[in-house]
């Protein structure tokens, strides 16, 4: 920090640092507030989500082909009232992005969990055992990382064929890498502290070394990396569902209905924009989040 | 506010817009309905993927082909056949078939062509080194004879009533043998030469062709000096492009679109009967669609007259059985399928159906409404109390599982009538060892066969007319809609499109309108 303020600048030097200090605590209270909002966000996408059969207005798959392509209007259309409108096969839309919220969070969560049992599993192993455990299970990360994800998922799911549970483990296998990097780092470091070999030499077993003291301190991380990824597994749906390989009709998917809107972007605008909006906002609200969890979690990685 | 009154506002609305849009234009004398244009610009819905016309029945590669090579004869939009190459044909005895070559024709290298060139052409089709993808289309040609420049004698193995016709679609396109000894396969891949009325020029991928207006055609040079046929895939882009006058037509306008390029002042929609069909195909070897009256209820559980009004806007007929309308044999007195929910749950009582899951596998988009119409039709059964689940296919799995004939359930298919008549639509590929090959009965195939080498009309009128009541019956396919293939047209041009999708640029078929 030093180092940057130039030498002509007055030796007034505190006044400079307290208005920096002065800004960066605007700053941070602006930060906080937009974290604020954001868990705020997610929390209400929670509460939607469980309580859609009693939230949506509608059916979100009765369709009425006769009020399709019907514009957001407080005025009934077919007998129905639409505040987002109808989609081209005259479905409501705020009920479909309503329900579509259930299965965008059932997925994204159900995802972080596989992702993140698998990968912090196969970290901890990596990190404690070492050896050819560590060189293998390292070198399959690599090499995932090194492949376009979306193009094997696409190439998975069109082997299998689309179902929910093929979703989920595709959608959640994407992601076990994050957890087991991370995992792997932390676990090398704590493998070598005084603690453990305390309880190494007085006769604790590796389970309990394990399960008692190197988990609880890397929870913490395995918690942000899961926010962080939440936000990922969300978008990942969202794709595969717009490319027709994610969730099936006629089950309301965000991704699926803004690829079902595509063609009427310039006729019937809200079709695609609502979902996408809503789905722009979690993925925004959630990765906030994750990295507000980061920082408090974990001072000695504080971005700003 | 119901959705009538709704409509009814927009077309009014509509009407307004035009009329203040055209209004100032009226005093440059009708400036949107005419043109000073000498290049005819088209904008299709995929790219070119071959120049060979042998190699490819794909609609967008057709829409070339038949453009830069000519037939013996042609079909028109009238759904009639017209001399081509050939002048005039006649059946001399029941296998042998008699056309007279037109004199005069030159390919785009100024050599002249001559019979020998038309057979071999045909022969070529079916020559397996050459490993075309119309091998099936002369499989009833036994030889053929070039005797002199004007005479080409084509002896079939039993009678063909039909081989007029089957010149007329693809596979037909004359190539010159001369040529392609010269160049080669791969160079007459890339820069191919007819005796059409358009000449190639250049063709830059995923991007455009660029034709040029042969001048010494011999039925006319075409109304514009070049031709520049553009790919753009996505519908939104090409709609655009129409409507800001960028190009002069379009193919592939979704029905939804259609009100929008008739509201604007300047652009028209110009649609032809498809002449085919939408059909749920149905794989009859699966339970519980091995039974007919379950088909019976998934046919009468769909209201068709809905889907064509609201998911077509209109744009296309309910069909009242496996013939398309405009075909040979088409039965007018046969009434559209019906829709009755209560008697198709009647039929899944009687046939003791147990909510056993019916596969409907889509593509999306890639044939028009694919994807809406499955969830549509699956609203429907659903309320007579089918059980019917939908899966989104790529189109490359559809593809591969259309090869191997292992479809689950039910599948879009767009059947083209290629000749006119049944036998090269449902028997082509309803028929024993056809594509779609999934349900056997012995009376149908029969018929089937006889009709396919039958000279008497009125005895293929009448297995025809058997045929369908078969199919009826048993539904191998469940047709649900004859659509309108839509074009978005500027009103400065004239052009009737043609039902088979063969896409007529000729002289008598396409015109600027001149100020």
């Amino acid at each position: 920090m030093a180092s940057s303020i130039p030498a002509s600048v007055p030796a007034d030097g505190t006044a400079i640092a307290d208005a920096a200090e002065a800004r960066a605590g605007r700053g941070a209270r602006r930060t906080r507030r937009l974290v604020a909002a954001g868990g705020a966000f997610v929390a209400l996408l929670a509460v939607v989500a469980l309580a859609a059969p009693w939230l949506a207005p509608q059916d979100p798959v009765r369709q009425s082909l006769r009020a399709r392509l019907a514009a957001p209007t407080l005025e009934a259309v077919d007998g129905k009232a639409h505040l987002l409108g109808t989609d081209h096969l005259g479905r409501d839309v705020l009920s479909r992005v309503i329900w579509g919220a259930r299965v965008s969070l059932l997925v994204g969560f159900a995802a972080v969990g596989v992702g993140g049992i698998v990968g912090a599993g196969l970290g901890l192993l990596a990190g404690y055992r070492g050896g050819w455990a560590d060189t293998v299970i390292m070198t399959v990360a690599d090499a995932q990382l090194a492949f376009p994800f979306v193009l094997l998922a696409i190439g998975i799911i069109a082997v299998l064929g689309p179902s929910f549970p093929t979703l989920i483990v595709v959608i959640g296998l994407s992601g076990w890498v994050a957890y087991a990097r991370v995992l792997r780092s932390q676990v090398l470091v704590l493998r070598s502290r005084e603690f453990v070999d305390a309880i190494q030499a007085l006769g604790g077993s590796v389970p309990r070394i394990v399960g008692r003291h190197i988990v609880p301190n890397v929870l913490s991380s395995l918690v942000v990396i899961a926010t962080l990824e939440l936000a990922r597994a969300v978008v990942l749906e969202a794709t595969l569902s717009f490319l027709g390989l994610g969730i099936q009709p006629p089950t309301p998917s965000w991704g699926g209905m803004v690829q079902e809107g595509r063609e009427y972007l310039d006729t019937a605008w809200w079709i695609s924009t609502c979902p996408g909006l809503i789905l722009m906002l979690t993925s925004v609200a959630v990765s906030r989040t994750g990295d507000w969890l980061r920082d408090l979690l974990d001072p000695t990685l504080r971005g700003e | 506010m119901s959705q009538l009154t709704r409509r009814e506002l927009l077309k009014s609305a509509a009407v307004l817009g035009a009329a203040a849009a055209t209004g100032p234009a009226l005093g440059g004398t009708a400036r949107a309905q005419t043109t000073q244009k000498r290049e005819l610009v088209v904008a299709q819905g995929g790219d070119i993927s071959t120049f060979d016309p042998h190699i490819s029945t794909s609609s967008n590669d057709i829409r070339v082909s038949f453009n830069v090579f000519d037939n013996l004869t042609s079909r028109h939009a009238d759904g009639k056949l017209y001399p081509g190459l050939a002048t005039e044909w006649n059946l001399q005895e029941q296998t042998t078939w008699v056309f007279k070559i037109r004199q005069g024709v030159k390919w785009h290298t100024g050599e002249p062509f001559a019979a020998a060139d038309a057979k071999w052409s045909l022969e070529r089709t079916y020559d397996p080194a050459h490993k075309t993808r119309v091998n099936t289309v002369f499989t009833s040609i036994d030889r053929i004879e070039a005797p002199d420049p004007a005479t080409l004698i084509i002896h079939t193995k039993k009678p063909d009533p039909l081989l007029p016709a089957r010149l007329a679609f693809y596979g037909g396109q004359i190539v010159s043998k001369k040529y392609f000894d010269q160049v080669g396969a791969d160079g007459f891949r890339a820069k191919p030469v007819g005796t059409g009325p358009v000449k190639f020029v250049s063709w830059t991928k995923d991007d455009r062709l660029v034709l040029e207006a042969n001048a010494d055609y011999w039925g006319g040079k075409p109304d514009f000096d070049r031709m520049i046929l553009r790919a753009v895939p996505e519908m939104a882009p090409r709609v655009a492009a129409l409507l800001k006058g960028e190009v002069d037509i379009i193919t592939q306008l979704p029905p939804d679109q259609g009100e929008r390029v008739n509201a604007n002042a300047s652009t028209r929609v110009a649609g032809a009967l498809y002449a085919g069909l939408y059909v749920l195909a149905v794989n009859s070897k699966v339970k519980p669609l091995d039974n007919p009256l379950v088909k019976h209820a998934l046919s009468l559980a769909i209201d068709r007259e809905l889907i064509v009004k609201e998911l077509w806007r209109g744009r296309g007929i309910v069909p009242s059985g496996p013939i398309a309308k405009g075909d040979n044999h088409f039965d007018a007195s046969l009434p559209p399928l019906p829709y009755d929910p209560k008697e198709a749950r009647e039929r899944l009582k009687k046939a003791g159906y147990k909510n056993e899951e019916i596969f409907i596998e889509t593509t999306s988009g890639y044939t028009a409404n694919d994807k809406p119409m499955s969830e549509a039709i699956q609203a429907m059964w659903r309320d007579a109390g089918i059980n019917c689940k939908v899966e989104v296919l790529e189109y490359s799995v559809r593809a591969q599982k259309n090869r191997e004939k292992s479809f689950k359930g039910l599948w879009w298919s767009d059947p083209t009538s290629t000749l006119g008549d049944p036998d090269g639509m449902m028997w082509r590929l309803l028929g024993p060892g056809g594509p779609q090959d999934y349900w056997r009965h012995a009376r149908w195939d029969e018929l089937g066969n006889a009709a396919r080498f039958s000279v008497d009309e009125k005895f293929r009128a009448q297995a025809y007319k058997e045929m369908t009541a078969i199919a009826l019956e048993h539904f191998p396919w469940i047709p649900v809609i004859q659509p309108y293939e839509d074009y978005g047209l500027q009103k400065h041009v004239e052009w009737t499109p043609n039902p088979n999708q063969a896409f007529e640029i000729r002289k008598f078929n396409f015109r600027f309108r001149r100020a």
